[in-house]
């Protein structure tokens, strides 16, 4: 069984007197040591995906395993790093104070987490302003504590949720580096995004969402086909799907 | 309950660094010292003038960090989804409402405990001013300290309506008027009850007392923990009406929290 197992997932939300199907059937795996791009366009149930897999919002329909345990299981999410789009924190509190409430949540001892909050905070560029507020950050150092907090506790996945959104093309490479170095370790990402040159630089396979469908689950060549890159393949697929 | 404490503990460093506390707390150091002020252009019952108004300050004091702290902070949680970072641990909902609902009380306490003592201060100082006229008559502290106890009682009580209330709406300003309209209820409906049963002043029709009743037991009947006339007149204090107040208090806010609980664990927070 893989490491994330999206299992028929089905959700609908409630607009007005109205609903609207936002994930239909969408079943999918992630396999132990794979970097894995979930893409679609906007509104295509990527994060909602993922809001599922971390049980923010629960399926009408299916469910999700992590490592085997659903995610409506607190303990399941001792094994995943999470990072947000749009990540906000307790902006009073200092990268040192956020990193060890998570690292705490997640279970890990105080020694430990000492060094571990320097050793992330050193590897993410931010060591100099461990004891400053977050209010004063600004939003790629905000972008850069959110994939701090995903890494503390060293988790077997991690679910990134556009990581590289906002961020300038230093920080954008720190992150490649950081989900390169995870995969070193045999270790499982899981992230959407938009920017397919990253994907095509990162992930060894990829998943393509649209209108809440998967249309596509396999290896980047596998898609690209006769195209000269993933994004023409890309346009081309959901300008086709978008007509049928 | 290690998470419960983490997150009491983020919470409370969170909110007693924020600048909405700081403001607060400066306007409530003003009204203090007004008070002192405003108690010396009267010459009868000068005690009650400088404990109402130091209550007063008190109550502006803990609905603001209420409306604005608590509030604004639960509302940005569940809003801005800063949420995300602590439930995406192995945190369940329960714990992180019930350790947010803790912090924001510890803020509460710290805050009812400074100003508190800066009542008393000021309380003092308009005794020195007014030679001793100020106090009013036999002035207890425990007395003293049991008014502001249940003035923090129904403070909390406050606090977890709001807390209700920011979790089933879509926006921190329908929480506050929601909120807002339930304490001013509160307020007012021992007396309208009271009015309309003994009936001195207008007859009603017997199904308006009784809707007004049941309206009273659903609405926080939060004028039960006002006991500061007694401590403003010098009156003996009904152990065992404190003691059911107390139990009343404590007991709303606990089925307030439960409700807020079952309907967060439901909630999608998307």
């Amino acid at each position: 069984m893989g490491e994330i197992v999206f299992d028929r997932l089905t959700k609908s939300f409630k607009y007005g007197f109205k609903r609207q199907t936002v994930l239909q059937d969408l079943t999918l795996e992630i396999e132990k040591g794979e970097i894995f791009g979930f893409l679609g366009p906007n509104g295509a149930g990527k994060s909602t995906s993922i809001n599922i897999a971390l049980d923010f919002i629960r399926p009408d329909t299916g469910k999700v395993l992590i490592k085997g345990e659903p995610t409506s299981e607190p303990a399941s999410r001792r094994h995943i790093g999470y990072m947000p789009e749009q990540p906000h924190f307790y902006e009073q509190l200092t990268p040192r104070e956020l990193l060890e409430f998570g690292g705490l949540t997640s279970g890990m001892d105080r020694g430990e987490l000492k060094v571990q909050t320097q050793t992330i905070l050193d590897k993410l560029e931010l060591l100099a302003f461990i004891d400053r507020p977050v209010r004063t950050f600004s939003k790629g150092m905000k972008q850069r504590i959110a994939l701090g907090l995903a890494m503390i506790h060293d988790p077997e996945i991690l679910i990134l949720d556009e990581p590289m959104s906002g961020l300038d093309p230093l920080g954008r490479g720190l992150v490649s580096r950081l989900i390169l170095e995870f995969k070193k370790m045999e270790k499982t990402v899981f992230f959407s995004t938009h920017i397919l040159n990253d994907v095509e630089m990162l992930c060894d396979r990829i998943g393509i969402i649209h209108l809440g469908k998967m249309l596509y689950c396999g290896d980047i060549m596998g898609f690209q086909r006769n195209f000269d890159t993933l994004e023409a393949a890309f346009v081309n697929e959901i300008t086709e799907r978008s007509q049928e | 309950m290690r998470y419960i404490w983490l997150i009491m503990k983020v919470t409370f460093k969170d909110g007693i660094r924020s600048r909405v506390l700081f403001g607060i707390t400066i306007l409530s150091v003003l009204l203090f010292a007004a008070d002192v002020v405003i108690t010396n252009l009267f010459s009868l019952d000068v005690g009650k003038v400088m404990i109402d108004i130091g209550f007063a300050a008190l109550s502006l004091a803990g609905l603001s960090v209420i409306f604005f702290l608590g509030i604004g902070m639960l509302s940005q949680d569940i809003h801005n989804k800063t949420v995300y970072m602590v439930i995406s641990r192995p945190v369940t909902r329960s714990q992180y409402i019930i350790g947010k609902f803790g912090g924001l009380t510890l803020i509460l306490l710290v805050v009812m405990a400074i100003l508190g003592a800066l009542a008393l201060v000021s309380f003092g100082v308009g005794s020195l001013l007014l030679e001793g006229s100020a106090l009013p008559r036999n002035f207890s502290w425990p007395i003293l300290m049991t008014t502001l106890f249940f003035h923090f009682l129904s403070l909390l009580v406050v606090l977890s309506i709001a807390f209700f209330f920011t979790i089933i709406s879509s926006s921190m300003y329908l929480a506050m008027l929601f909120t807002f309209c339930v304490y001013f209820i509160g307020n007012s409906i021992e007396t309208i009850v009271k009015v309309l049963v003994k009936g001195e002043f207008i007859t009603p029709s017997r199904f308006y007392v009784i809707l007004m009743k049941g309206i009273s037991w659903f609405f926080p009947n939060l004028a039960a923990f006002d006991i500061k006339a007694t401590l403003a007149y010098g009156l003996p204090q009904d152990v065992t009406y404190l003691l059911w107040t107390g139990v009343y208090g404590f007991g709303y806010s606990f089925i307030l929290i439960l409700l807020t609980l079952m309907v967060f664990r439901q909630k999608d927070i998307c």
